[in-house]
């Protein structure tokens, strides 16, 4: 018995720093781009937020649709949160799942891994694989980048036939943030 | 590049994703949408109704059922016209199912995006990470030859191997092989192998036995998930991948495939489905479209090509295709390099490409040409005599070479390089004279003719036939002949086709209105290509049935040419024919394609109300019945025949192009509708469907019901013949009786003794008591009166019977006096209500007087009443001692009529010496 819990407390202090390996992600950017044949709509929040488990290799991260901004004009970004978007009933974005590669935060610089999961938006969920970069620095921070794009129609988000021309049925979403170690 | 036809599958233009295709037993196609399950039979799309709203994710088919899976977890089965809701039990819980595999036994396994789950004997299985899987997303479920269950998941592929009730799992990493662990697709390649697609975009093939992995070699440009795997056979594979790709994979060895991308009018398709007809359907983010590739493909020309400009087209054996536009040759090359040839004088008119030789060229004015294998250049070879001459056809064999010109059919022998003319037959002359549309050259040296009027010849060493007319309508001028193996086709200007059979050619196909015909093509599989100027028609001969491609199917093509003979083949057989884009490449199809339609009887009404089932059994009773069909056919949809019958109301075929038939009265019986489905007027080898009802005879016509009611009436009548008869003797007895009574009476009255007592106590009378004479005799008179007035009648009222009496009773006291006494104590209540047989009371009396003493000394005294409804006439016996005559009627002959009347009984009797006669009262 004393044999045992000597050898526990030995692993134990031998165990490395990160044994939880939580990294959350306060401030992150979500830029998005309609590039349509008469107009092409940029918007950007810098309220992504999320949480990312190393060990368990799984994400979770979300944004508030209210929190784009810098829209063409202040009707459009009515015109995008009451009637595409419709925010009221549903005012977050989220995308969580697992990363399909092993991610080992101690080996510093950039990777390339698969975020595999599910992709929630106006209410319609959808199985996404989307590459991401992972940039591993120095004080336990990574930082983080990814482009995909979004269809529409795939989450239910009707273009009426007067502004075909304006609004892109593919928009492209870009991601950056940083991740910082949760204590 | 195949051609593709785009469907829309609810409104026009508006996009509506297809998650899955599936195909069942009936050959309908279902698709498996965001909005629900569509039902496709070709022309229509029908939404199935269905009480789970979610996306659909998963199909299968599996006998004659179709499971569906949803997006929200729930499981369905395609009932009749609905969804069934298929609840599962614990620990089933509801996860977005991806993937369904049905099983023979009836068991099914459900794939999802957290776990796999198995369905059997009404109860679920889990299978987990916790039990052993690798990852708990399944893409795919197969089930390969040897019975085991492999799984294509985030992490690997997964082997379930059935161990008792439970299972073995093996897990095998791909990223090795495949590039990566998350394996996005999975197909069967054949008999031991699996064909396996990664999220990477690369493909690797497993081993069943040794769960060895092989990698498959693709060129760099393929990118993207793979989405699905199409095996059409070990020879030719399809994929989507997520990056907007479709691609065609041709095996060239055990490790090694050519590939080809593939346009596509959808982007990223999610799966695809092979049908029996040859198509291939692609489901997308737009909807549906469908691929000709296995039959038919387009080779798009760039400019300078222009249908219009099209005058001759030859492929040679590198597939290079020469086409002369007018005047000009041009070779256009394989990755769509164009090179112009030459120029020539005049109009080319002829193509033809021979391995031996080269390519031979005719023009319209100035002869023929030849460009050998070996050189570039266009020569007039000495030999050709005509050097002005308008060519017709070209043909070639081996050693052969024929020239239909304007100025004739030349034959020429060819050996390598040495061209000598040579006679064809001797008497080639009389066939010269006409102009030959088309040479065809059959093996061995045999040549064929479309001539100008003298309809077709054809030559085989030195024998001739001839056939000057073909058909019903004579026809002498036929413009196309096609040759393939020992079957040979031809037509002519009156737009038929004919086929040769035996030795007589017969009719194909009659002529439409507005199809003109401009050629005839065979490719190596044996399909004859019809072309028109308005369309083309890939015909199956086996099946007497075509593909019909125009303007109207959807695909692009605009037009073809109208100028004869156009169309060419290369060295394998293929066929080509230009049309608006560049040229139509009519391929030797790979299998045996069946494009019969199909039909299924979608609905049946008796009286308003559905049927269900095949085999009804309804009641008796006026039915007014209504069957809805629905032909499903994926080559010409909008050109379905249909016939039915009604076998045991009518056998006559109606013919129709309606999809309901109504029979408005019909009576009891067996029947059996009939339907059948074609793609033109020949119905030989058309597909039915088939449902039988009957309809119960009511109760009267059941022919023991007859039987029992003629039997029955039978019985009746004989029954009432008795009885009437019974009766008639009745009345005949009692009829006789009382003609017998009448007799008798009568006879008694005019009995001399009674009369001679009379008149003798009358004489006595007449001298004493003259007013008592008279009354005398008015009583006397009364007596026969009343006999007379009786005569006939069966029975009098009590009144009249005492009334009888009366004056019986004063002629009898006239003579007896004192010594008669007789008391009469009937009511006059009684005497009206009361009937006797008649005359019964005075013979009672009478009987009495006639048997016993009457003297002073002795008096008789006789009492009549009524005791209880009997008139009872008692007297003291006191016997004479003479018995008198005894021709009386007799108290017999009271009860006799007493019998015939009514069903009371006369009593009479001697009690304690007295007579007692009791006589019921009749009412």
């Amino acid at each position: 018995m004393a044999r045992i819990l000597y050898l526990l407390t030995f692993l134990l202090a031998t165990t490395p720093v990160f044994a939880q390996h939580l990294f959350e992600l306060k401030k992150g950017v979500v830029e998005f781009i309609s590039d349509a044949p008469l107009e092409v709509i940029t918007a950007r929040s810098k309220k992504l937020n999320g949480i990312l488990d190393l060990s368990k290799k799984q994400f979770a991260f979300k944004v508030e649709l209210r929190s784009f901004d810098g829209f063409n004009n202040a009707m459009q970004k009515g015109h995008f949160n009451e009637n595409y978007m419709e925010s009221n009933t549903y005012p977050q974005a989220v995308f969580k799942g697992k990363i399909i590669e092993d991610i080992d935060p101690e080996h510093k610089g950039t990777i390339t891994v698969r975020a595999k999961g599910k992709f929630i938006v106006h209410g319609v969920e959808q199985e996404r694989i989307i590459p991401v970069t992972l940039k591993i620095g120095d004080n336990h921070s990574i930082s983080v980048s990814g482009k995909f794009s979004v269809m529409l129609v795939d989450h239910n988000i009707k273009i009426p036939k007067v502004v075909i021309e304006k609004l892109s049925p593919e928009i492209w979403v870009t991601v950056t943030g940083v991740l910082t170690e949760k204590d | 590049m195949p051609l593709a036809k785009q469907f829309w599958i609810e409104e026009e233009y508006t996009a509506l994703k297809v998650n899955r295709l599936s195909i069942n037993h009936q050959s309908y196609i279902f698709l498996a949408t965001d909005k629900g399950v569509y039902r496709f039979n070709g022309a229509k799309f029908s939404l199935v109704r269905s009480s789970i709203k979610s996306p659909v994710t998963a199909l299968a088919a599996s006998g004659d059922q179709l499971w569906l899976g949803y997006k929200n977890g729930l499981l369905g089965m395609l009932g009749e016209d609905s969804v069934i809701p298929f609840k599962l039990p614990e620990p089933y819980q509801n996860a977005e199912i991806r993937c369904l595999l049905p099983q023979e036994d009836g068991a099914l396994w459900i794939g999802t995006d957290n776990g796999l789950y198995l369905y059997r004997d009404k109860q679920v299985q889990y299978f987990s990470t916790d039990k052993g899987l690798s990852d708990n997303f399944i893409y795919q479920i197969i089930r390969s030859s040897n019975g085991h269950i492999w799984l294509a998941t985030d992490y690997g592929v997964n082997e379930l191997i059935p161990d008792n009730k439970t299972f073995r799992i093996r897990q095998y990493r791909t990223k090795d092989i495949l590039g990566d662990d998350i394996v996005s697709a999975m197909a069967q390649l054949n008999e031991s192998e699996l064909l396996l697609g990664a999220e990477k975009g690369k493909l690797a093939r497993i081993n069943i036995h040794n769960g060895q992995l092989s990698p498959v070699t693709l060129p760099a440009q393929v990118s993207g998930q793979i989405l699905d795997l199409l095996v059409l056979n070990n020879k030719e594979i399809w994929f989507s991948t997520l990056d907007a790709a479709l691609w065609r994979l041709d095996r060239l060895g055990e490790d090694s495939f050519a590939a080809q991308q593939m346009t596509s009018p959808q982007r990223t398709i999610y799966t695809l489905l092979a049908d029996k007809s040859g198509n291939i359907w692609a489901g997308g983010q737009l909807g549906l479209s469908m691929l000709s590739n296995r039959y038919l493909e387009s080779i798009p020309l760039a400019p300078p090509y222009r249908l219009s400009d099209v005058t001759a087209l030859a492929i040679d054996q590198h597939n290079h295709y020469w086409i002369a536009l007018g005047k000009a040759l041009y070779c256009f090359g394989q990755e769509g390099k164009v090179q112009k040839v030459k120029t020539f004088p005049s109009k080319v008119s002829v193509l033809h490409y021979d391995k031996e030789m080269g390519l031979w060229l005719g023009t319209s004015a100035n002869g023929v040409w030849l460009k050998s294998n070996e050189s570039n250049a266009f020569e007039q070879p000495a030999v050709f005599e005509h050097k002005n001459d308008g060519i017709l056809s070209i043909s070639t064999l081996p050693g052969r070479l024929w020239v239909a010109g304007l100025s004739g059919l030349h034959t020429y022998k060819v050996h390598k390089e040495k061209i000598t003319k040579i006679q064809l037959l001797k008497d080639q002359e009389s066939i010269s004279g006409e102009y030959i549309y088309k040479l065809a050259a059959g093996k061995p040296h045999s040549l064929w003719m479309a001539t100008d009027g003298s309809g077709i010849s054809f030559f085989k060493q030195d024998k001739s036939t001839n056939w000057a007319s073909l058909g019903a309508e004579q026809e002498n001028v036929i413009y196309s002949l096609a040759i393939s193996g020992s079957n040979a086709w031809a037509a002519g200007m009156a737009n038929n086709i004919y086929h040769l059979a035996g030795d007589q050619w017969q009719l194909f196909k009659s002529s439409e209105a507005g199809h003109t015909i401009t050629g005839l093509n065979v490719n190596g599989s044996g399909q004859l290509i019809a072309g028109y100027q308005n369309c083309i028609d890939l015909w199956y001969p086996e099946q007497r049935l075509y593909r019909h491609i125009s303007i109207h199917s959807g695909m692009n093509i605009d037009s073809f040419s109208h100028i004869l003979n156009t169309g060419a083949t290369d060295q394998e057989g293929n066929v080509y024919i230009p049309y608006n884009r560049g040229l139509l490449f009519f391929k030797n199809q790979e299998q045996a394609f069946d494009i019969r339609p199909d039909v299924v009887i979608r609905a049946a009404f008796a009286n308003s109300e559905p049927l269900h089932a095949s085999a009804t059994s309804l009641a008796a009773g006026d039915y007014l019945l209504n069957f809805y069909y629905d032909g499903i056919s994926y080559t010409n949809p909008e050109n379905l025949h249909y016939r039915y019958r009604l076998e045991g109301y009518n056998d006559e075929w109606i013919y129709t192009k309606d999809m309901d038939a109504v029979f408005p009265k019909l009576k009891w019986g067996n029947y059996k509708f009939r339907v059948q489905v074609s793609l033109s007027a020949d119905f030989s080898q058309a597909k039915e469907a088939v449902y039988s009802f009957s309809i119960a005879t009511p109760l009267i016509y059941h022919k023991w019901f007859l039987a029992l009611l003629a039997l029955s009436l039978i019985g009746l009548t004989f029954f009432i013949v008795k009885w009437r008869e019974r009766r008639m003797k009745r009345i005949a007895q009692l009829k006789e009786e009382k003609l017998n009574f009448e007799f008798e009476y009568l006879k008694s009255q005019v009995n001399p003794h009674f009369l001679f007592n009379s008149l003798n106590t009358l004489t006595g009378l007449i001298e004493d008591d003259q007013k008592s004479a008279v009354l005398y005799t008015e009583r006397l008179s009364d007596l026969y009166r009343h006999s007379i007035v009786s005569y006939g009648k069966d029975k009098a009222s009590l009144a009249e019977e005492i009334e009888l009496l009366y004056a019986y009773i004063y002629i009898q006291e006239a003579r007896f006096g004192k010594a008669l006494q007789i008391d009469i104590e009937v009511t006059e209540a009684q005497q009206d209500k009361y009937f006797l047989p008649v005359m019964a009371l005075q013979l009672v009396v009478e009987n009495a007087i006639k048997h016993n003493v009457v003297s002073h000394l002795q008096p008789l005294v006789v009492k009549v009443f009524v005791d209880n409804e009997v008139l009872t006439v008692v007297n003291k016996i006191n016997l004479k001692i003479s018995k008198a005559a005894h021709g009386g009627i007799g108290l017999e002959n009271i009860e006799r009529r007493y019998k015939m009347l009514s069903g009371l009984t006369m009593e009479y009797g001697a009690v304690d010496n007295c007579w007692i006669v009791k006589l019921p009262l009749l009412k």
